[in-house]
């Protein structure tokens, strides 16, 4: 009895696995009703359940199988067309068999649904069609696994089964060639037909043979040993270097290649393609397109592309919710289409491709698009953000807030999407993976949605260091770019503010960590150091640079969770074990950036885009400087409109008109003074001018602060109370009043004309 | 009185025993990682046959 529960079980994954697979095949074939390979497929599908439903004596699946592989088979003879009746019927049939199934496996029986209707319509369209002529020159049916070569030249049309029979019989008297050469040699057949029919075989093979199911729990235990295996490796290694006898280091040596190759392969296994989720989509989008009485063409590029089989059950469920979306929301209904010059049916593009080390995956439609408009109202009306919070948000900006909890835009609620849950499950579940999604839109022209993800949780590239003799792996997600400083640039080449060290990297500011304070393991007296390299790294939208000792290289590593003590430490990531056996732990580069006082609180700066050079206004949580200026006067200038801080003699400012110019490299830069005018304090000519070099809307401006007092993370809660024009608000930074400067407006009040004079277009200030 | 089975090991001249079921296996010392900022009873993590372990130093705790 418990063989035949055995039995049951295998037979239940493995018509699960089928009817997916029918559920696209049948979908394929509305596209490509006369392939004779898909029709074949199906047919085989059917006809394996039939098969094995009869042996275990399962009556009604038996007759609904039944009946729709003899509908299958006049299918496939050519005797009937394909219908969208007849497509519609085998779906049922497919669901109908779905839910036997699901009774089984609950229950161990049957039940006893009526499938009687669903049963009298396959027969009727069995022979409702069975008077149509047939359309096609009948065909031997396709063998279901494997054919002999021969077979499926005679299948296709080129050889007769005679000539088949009459290469066979050369064989059979000691001809040893393989039958495609006898039957090109008899005449009967052409070179090329001989390996057209040898891909098909080999096509045929892959689908029935080429796979087998295992059981991830062994994949798992598989990973383990290869661990063990490699330390002994590496045991085996070095005792062979040292013992001096050659064939030992010669087999130790392949050994290690070896191995390394076998890892790789295990590592593989646990990779599955995408198409192995896409396959259930082009089912979804035509039910869900017949229920919104749209029709819908999907195309996906990209099926072959791997990702670690955690994660792809991970985006299953966001992914599908996207493309249900899409159709849904996105695509619009056939006339609205022909109204706006497109065609009828929608297309829903699927991408998926590898690039930095990530997966990344489109769900594209040609629909209506998103409009920001509407999300704006709909966002204030819900109370998820104010006026003012929309006023400063550019259009990309208000369209991701449909990631936002409590979002939805569904006008009216439908059972296919749109309760108020959705988008904001789907952000979080795939940051979970650490994903992100981004979404684009033009209105009228279609909405877009970028996801990426890593390629598996349990392999990434990491960079390794070097820092106080231990190292350490920094996933190269987060790797900007490798600084490295020698001879007197080590010194000069890193400055201070106010205690801050900076690097100035391409014109920019970038504030900088040493590893080994952060870690606490640094020499209580450091010597100095002839080459510095640091590691530009970028946690969310903020870079900095992270000094160590050493840059080892970079190698894929296999992260090891770490226990619960360590996890409270909020600064490893996880840890791996090295070529040679030892472990290093992962640097979490968002929590180095946090402990730096960096990065600022998670959800605010995932929020503001990276990627809006245009976009002036400085953010919530965004790095400042703060300079003292004047008496008592302490002012924030946002860190990323910074570009560089000089020093100038007083003597070298020259003077047109009223205005303060000094020559700065090739070009002219216009001073502005913060503390008020220069006569206030009466400045020796050899004094030194502080001026901290902004960009703002493209033009250069050198504002002169007294001293540059530090760099902080800024938080604006108190931006009630601005103190005049030029000023964004006030905070308390340092224990002092800390007004935040709005560069631009701050040099409009010295110079109501310094825009104007540049061919600007002029913006609407806030 | 219910017998129980205990794998004995004395730390600093005291005796200790943990019940023999929780014991998966007694390695010799082996060179540890050391783990930065972490609590001062924790000595380091070891490579345990591909598993990350961490190693804790009961002189310390």
């Amino acid at each position: 009895m418990e063989d035949l529960e055995e039995i049951i079980a295998e037979f239940l994954v493995e018509s699960h696995e089928n009817l997916d697979q029918l559920d696209s095949d049948l979908v394929a074939l509305e596209q490509d009703p006369t392939s004779r390979q898909l029709l074949g497929a199906i047919f085989r599908t059917i006809h394996t359940i039939k098969g094995t439903t009869g042996f275990l004596e399962f009556g009604r699946l038996e007759a609904v199988t039944h009946a729709g592989e003899s509908l299958l088979s006049k299918l496939r003879d050519g005797e009937l067309r394909l219908t969208a009746e007849i497509t519609g019927a085998l779906l049922t049939m497919v669901d109908a068999i779905r839910s036997l199934l699901a009774a089984i496996e609950a229950t161990g029986h049957e039940g006893e649904p009526d499938h009687s209707e669903l049963i009298a319509t396959l027969i009727r369209l069995q022979h409702g069609g069975a008077a149509a002529p047939a359309e096609q020159r009948q065909r031997p049916p396709a063998p279901p696994s494997s054919p002999p070569v021969g077979e499926v030249i005679v299948e296709h049309g080129g050889a007769t089964g005679d000539d088949l029979r009459l290469a066979m019989t050369a064989q059979d008297v000691g001809d040893a060639r393989p039958i495609g050469e006898i039957l090109v040699s008899q005449g009967s057949t052409t070179p090329g037909e001989v390996s057209l029919a040898l891909e098909v075989q080999a096509e045929r093979r892959s689908v029935a043979d080429g796979s087998i199911r295992v059981d991830v729990d062994r994949l798992d235990s598989l990973m383990r040993l290869m661990g063990e295996l490699v330390l002994t490796r590496n045991q085996s290694v070095a005792h062979a270097a040292t013992a001096g006898d050659a064939t030992l280091v010669r087999a130790s040596a392949r050994l290690n290649l070896i191995t390394t190759e076998l890892q790789e392969v295990v590592l593989r296994m646990r990779m599955q393609p995408i198409d192995n989720l896409w396959n259930k989509l082009p089912r979804v989008i035509r039910d869900l397109g017949a229920a919104c009485g749209k029709s819908v063409r999907l195309e996906m590029e990209g099926r072959e592309t791997e990702l670690d089989k955690t994660i792809l059950e991970a985006v299953k469920d966001p992914l599908t919710h996207l493309v249900r979306n899409a159709v849904d929301h996105g695509i619009e209904p056939p006339q609205a289409r022909l109204d706006a010059g497109k065609a009828a049916q929608g297309l829903l593009v699927l991408r998926a491709f590898h690039e930095d080390g990530q997966v990344n995956l489109e769900v594209r439609d040609d629909g209506a698009g998103i409009d920001p408009a509407v999300i704006a109202a709909k966002a204030l009306q819900g109370g998820l953000v104010s006026a003012e919070e929309l006023a400063r948000m550019n259009q990309r900006e208000i369209i991701n807030l449909i990631f936002l909890p409590g979002f939805s835009t569904a006008a009216t609620v439908t059972n296919v999407s749109g309760r108020g849950v959705g988008m904001d499950v789907v952000k979080s579940n795939l940051e979970k993976i650490g994903g992100a999604i981004d979404v684009s839109s033009v209105i009228g022209a279609g909405t877009s949605f970028h996801v990426k993800i890593p390629l598996t949780l349990a392999i990434i590239p990491a960079l390794t260091v070097l820092c106080a003799g231990d190292r350490y792996a920094i996933p190269t997600v987060n790797l900007a770019q490798l600084v490295r400083l020698e001879g007197r640039q080590a010194q000069a080449g890193i400055e201070r503010i106010s205690g801050t060290p900076v690097y100035r990297l391409r014109g920019n500011l970038l504030p900088l960590i040493y590893l080994d304070r952060e870690l606490g393991v640094a020499e209580p007296d450091p010597v100095e150091r002839d080459t510095v390299q640091i590691v530009v790294l970028q946690a969310e939208d903020r870079r900095f640079g992270l000094v160590v000792d050493g840059v080892l290289d970079t190698q894929e590593i296999v992260v090891k969770p770490l226990g619960s003590q360590l996890q409270q430490v909020h600064m490893y990531a996880g840890a791996t074990i090295l070529g040679d056996g030892s472990v290093a732990l992962i640097l979490d580069v968002l929590a180095l950036a946090q402990r730096a006082h960096l990065a600022g609180s998670g959800r605010e700066q995932a929020r503001a885009a990276p990627d809006h050079p245009d976009d002036d206004r400085p953010r919530a949580g965004a790095a400042l400087l703060v300079a003292s200026a004047g008496r008592d006067r302490q002012v924030a200038i946002p860190l990323e409109q910074v570009t560089r801080l000089e020093e100038f003699p007083a003597a070298s400012v020259e003077y047109v008109g009223s205005r303060e110019l000094v020559q700065y490299g090739e070009e002219i830069l216009p001073l502005v003074r913060l503390a008020g005018d220069p006569g206030t304090a009466a400045e020796a000519d050899d004094a030194a001018l502080i001026v901290v070099v902004c960009a703002t809307r493209g033009r250069t401006v050198g504002l002169v602060v007294d001293a540059i007092v530090d760099i902080v993370q800024g938080g604006l809660p108190g931006r009630g109370d601005p103190g005049g024009a030029g000023l964004l608000g006030a905070a308390v930074l340092r224990r002092r009043i800390t007004e935040l400067l709005d560069v631009e407006q701050a040099v409009r009040e010295a110079d109501p004309q310094f825009y104007e004079a540049q061919a600007v277009p002029a913006r609407g200030g806030p | 009185m219910s017998a129980a089975q205990l794998s004995t090991f004395s730390v600093n001249g005291h005796l200790f025993g943990v019940e023999v079921a929780v014991v998966q296996e007694v390695i010799r010392y082996q060179p540890m990682t050391r783990v930065p900022l972490a609590p001062a009873a924790l000595a380091g993590l070891i490579n345990l046959r591909g598993q990350v372990i961490t190693a804790v130093d009961l002189r310390r705790r």
